[in-house]
């Protein structure tokens, strides 16, 4: 025997090594690339599907009247998302108050200011970790710090100081590829003005970045809106049948429940009304969050040309 | 030439970064933006701290001298009584909780014994013990119990802490979840990598992230409502709550995670890699499978190791489809050991869940039961940190591989 294989002695298309076989393997690859697409779209197909069916489920209380309703324990027919909905926007409203400053502010540092050194190693690995963190986590530093050790109990200022924290990570990572994304000849071009690194972040920099933080923002949100998990743990899965106070004093200290949490309930009551409230709250909820991902991709493609 | 200022003679760069530090105002908003990043260093001192805080008020719960000197007790008195080997094991596997039945059980377990005696031998044990030996005791049950019992009923009258049920619930589950992701996923990322024409993965990319923003809430109504009666019609034995069912909702929540992270390992294959399995004659799905895939391999590990830690700390999903009893049967037997429980058609409870269940009962502050959810939660925090950690080293390496 020679260490050369036999197919290397000129014969090529005669050896049994190499046999092209080519009509099935080209079949084969095209069943291939065929279930790749099945598999690619069989979370959609199904995601669609449930959906719909729950939609279906949902009809008979999808009206004006189950947006404008409080919940109701004794009579599913009547009941309603007021409360819950409004809890949400209300959340909401002081979570992006809470995060958004600090994440921004974050952001920018990291991309406009820090030095390569150790320290913005750290806050980097920080960062990438405090992501992973799962949302139940939060919770428990919710119930922990803010429910029991600084005695604010179970209030929105709780609820969207722990909401703030779920969605930190999110807004900073956002924030920053925004702010990386703008062309370095802006930043230049304002320097050789004479403005200042502030100057220049305020005017030039940020400005820029507005439509990218946006999108990370709604992205964050829409996070925001649909996790429950965090408030589940600082408590509030509470029955409230009267509106939060947005604007007065009283109203960071109000007790609340979110959309997502009066879904859980309906989902854990046994009677079938519920389940169908349960559907409904979801089909609510869905749309929201579709809307927001909706303004999201919009505001990314009107303003994408400039970067 | 840099441009130079004529007066000082420093270049354009160094006057500007000398007008910059000049800039009080400026310095000072500096300063706060670094602060709002130090802010996050804060957040994850302050989760350590406030699971680390409680959880050492349980590993040091008053409740564990008791159990500890109940064992010690017992196990004194019997093997005085001449009991041995698995007698006395069977014996020890009696004293594993405070309650009065207990110690009648223990007492009419060894011969020529009576309650009263016991008790005797117990408060005797307890007394003669100095502080450092029963907190010595303490910790070591406390550990003990943690780590090695089989049951976990602390919300029970006979509270046991033995977590392994819920780690094994949250693992059964996570299998589940990850035989529907990875290969759904690592299809995703071929598929939208190297057969999509652009168009189409344009389109389809943010089609398929949109299932990781779909609310956890809504992935556990389709688990219950719609998941489990098909399954009970394919296994007529499954229980309402099961752990399949949540698992294959689970799967769907984190194949974009899968997805996405493989997606970027497969395209930042370099083009040579694919080029010269063509010149060789590889048909195009010869280069996915033994070219593409093993070259972004370490790429992939990383997103299925992201995948099981997303699965791991998951709440909402669980609670609401899998249930709220941690294992106690295999098949139809009573589970005796550590060993692990592999039927995913049984209702079970994970760490999450637990979490859950007892922020929803309000157990009062203080309580072994409140201590119990920070000794939970720093175990699932431990967890899903190591494996972000894992992940992301393995992730890293691949990208100087190529860049």
């Amino acid at each position: 025997m020679t260490g050369l294989p036999q197919g290397l002695d000129g014969n090529i298309a005669g050896s049994e090594l190499f046999a092209p076989n080519l009509e099935r393997r080209h079949l084969v690859g095209k069943i291939f690339s065929t279930l790749c697409l099945i598999g690619t779209s069989l979370g959609l197909i199904l995601l669609a599907v449930l959906l719909s069916r729950t939609f279906v489920q949902a009809t008979t209380h999808l009206n004006w009247g189950f947006i404008s309703s409080y919940p109701s324990q004794m009579n599913p027919s009547a009941a309603g998302i007021r409360s819950p909905l409004l809890g949400s926007l209300c959340i909401l409203v002081y979570t992006i108050l809470f995060s958004v400053p600090v994440g921004v502010g974050a952001a920018v540092y990291l991309e406009e200011y820090a030095p390569q050194n150790r320290f913005t190693k750290l806050l980097e690995l920080n960062i990438a970790n405090l992501a992973g963190v799962p949302s139940v986590v939060y919770g428990i530093l919710g119930l922990g710090l803010f429910v029991r050790l600084m005695g604010l109990g179970r209030v929105v200022l709780a609820g969207s100081l722990t909401m703030a924290l779920v969605i930190l990570p999110v807004i900073i990572v956002a924030a920053r590829e925004a702010i990386r994304a703008v062309p370095k000849s802006l930043r230049e071009a304002s320097y050789g003005l004479g403005a200042t690194k502030w100057q220049t972040v305020w005017n030039h920099v940020l400005p820029n970045a507005i439509p990218g933080i946006l999108t990370g923002v709604i992205i964050a949100v829409s996070r925001a809106i649909g996790d429950s998990a965090s408030l589940l743990i600082i408590g509030a899965l509470t029955f409230i049948t009267f509106d939060p106070k947005f604007l007065e004093w009283g109203g960071l200290t109000s007790q609340f429940t979110v959309l997502p949490l009066q879904i859980f309930f309906w989902i854990g009551l046994p009677q079938e009304a519920f389940k169908e409230l349960a559907a409904s709250g979801i089909i609510v909820l869905m749309v929201l969050l579709l809307s927001l991902n909706a303004i999201a991709i919009i505001i990314r493609n009107k303003y994408s040309h400039l970067n | 030439m840099p441009i130079t200022d004529s007066k000082t003679g420093l270049s354009m760069r160094q006057a500007l970064s000398r007008d910059a530090s000049r800039d009080l105002r400026g310095q000072l908003i500096a300063t706060a933006m670094m602060l709002c990043a130090a802010f996050c260093i804060v957040v994850t001192i302050g989760i350590v701290f406030v699971l680390l805080e409680t959880s050492v008020q349980f590993f040091t719960d008053p409740l564990f001298a008791d159990i500890g000197y109940l064992q010690k007790t017992t196990r004194e008195l019997a093997s005085s009584a001449g009991l041995s080997g698995s007698e006395l094991g069977d014996v020890l596997r009696i004293a594993v909780d405070t309650r009065e039945r207990t110690i009648e059980k223990i007492a009419e377990a060894i011969p020529n014994l009576n309650p009263g005696q016991f008790n005797d031998a117990l408060q005797q044990n307890f007394d003669a013990a100095t502080d450092a030996e029963r907190f010595r005791t303490t910790v070591s049950t406390a550990f003990s119990r943690f780590f090695l019992d089989n049951r976990w009923t602390p919300l029970f009258a006979s509270k046991r802490f033995g977590i392994w049920p819920l780690i094994n619930g949250t693992l059964l589950v996570t299998v589940v979840a990850m035989l529907v992701a990875t290969p759904l996923g690592l299809m995703t990322a071929i598929y939208l990598g190297l057969y999509a024409p652009k168009r189409v993965s344009a389109f389809l990319r943010p089609m398929v992230e949109l299932l990781a923003g779909v609310p956890t809430v809504v992935y556990g109504f389709f688990a219950l409502i719609y998941v489990t009666p098909i399954i009970k019609g394919i296994v007529p034995d499954t229980s309402i709550f099961n752990a399949a069912s949540a698992g294959i909702m689970m799967g769907l929540m984190i194949l974009p995670t899968v997805g996405s992270i493989s997606l970027d390992a497969i395209t930042s294959v370099p083009r040579a890699l694919h080029n010269g399995a063509y010149g060789l004659g590889a048909t195009k799905m010869e280069v996915a499978t033994k070219v593409v895939v093993p070259a972004a391999i370490s790429g992939i590990a990383a997103s299925v190791i992201l995948g099981i830690s997303r699965a791991v700390g998951e709440t909402m999903i669980v609670t609401i489809a899998a249930g709220q009893r941690p294992i106690l049967y295999n098949g139809d037997g009573l589970v005796d050991t550590l060993g692990i429980v592999a039927n995913p058609f049984q209702s079970i409870a994970t760490m999450t869940a637990y979490i859950a269940q007892v922020s929803l009962g309000d157990a009062p502050y203080g309580s072994i039961e409140y201590e119990t959810l920070f000794a939970v939660g720093l175990v699932l925090f431990a967890m899903t940190l190591t494996m972000n950690v894992v992940s992301r080293t393995i992730a890293s390496r691949i990208r100087e591989e190529y860049e």
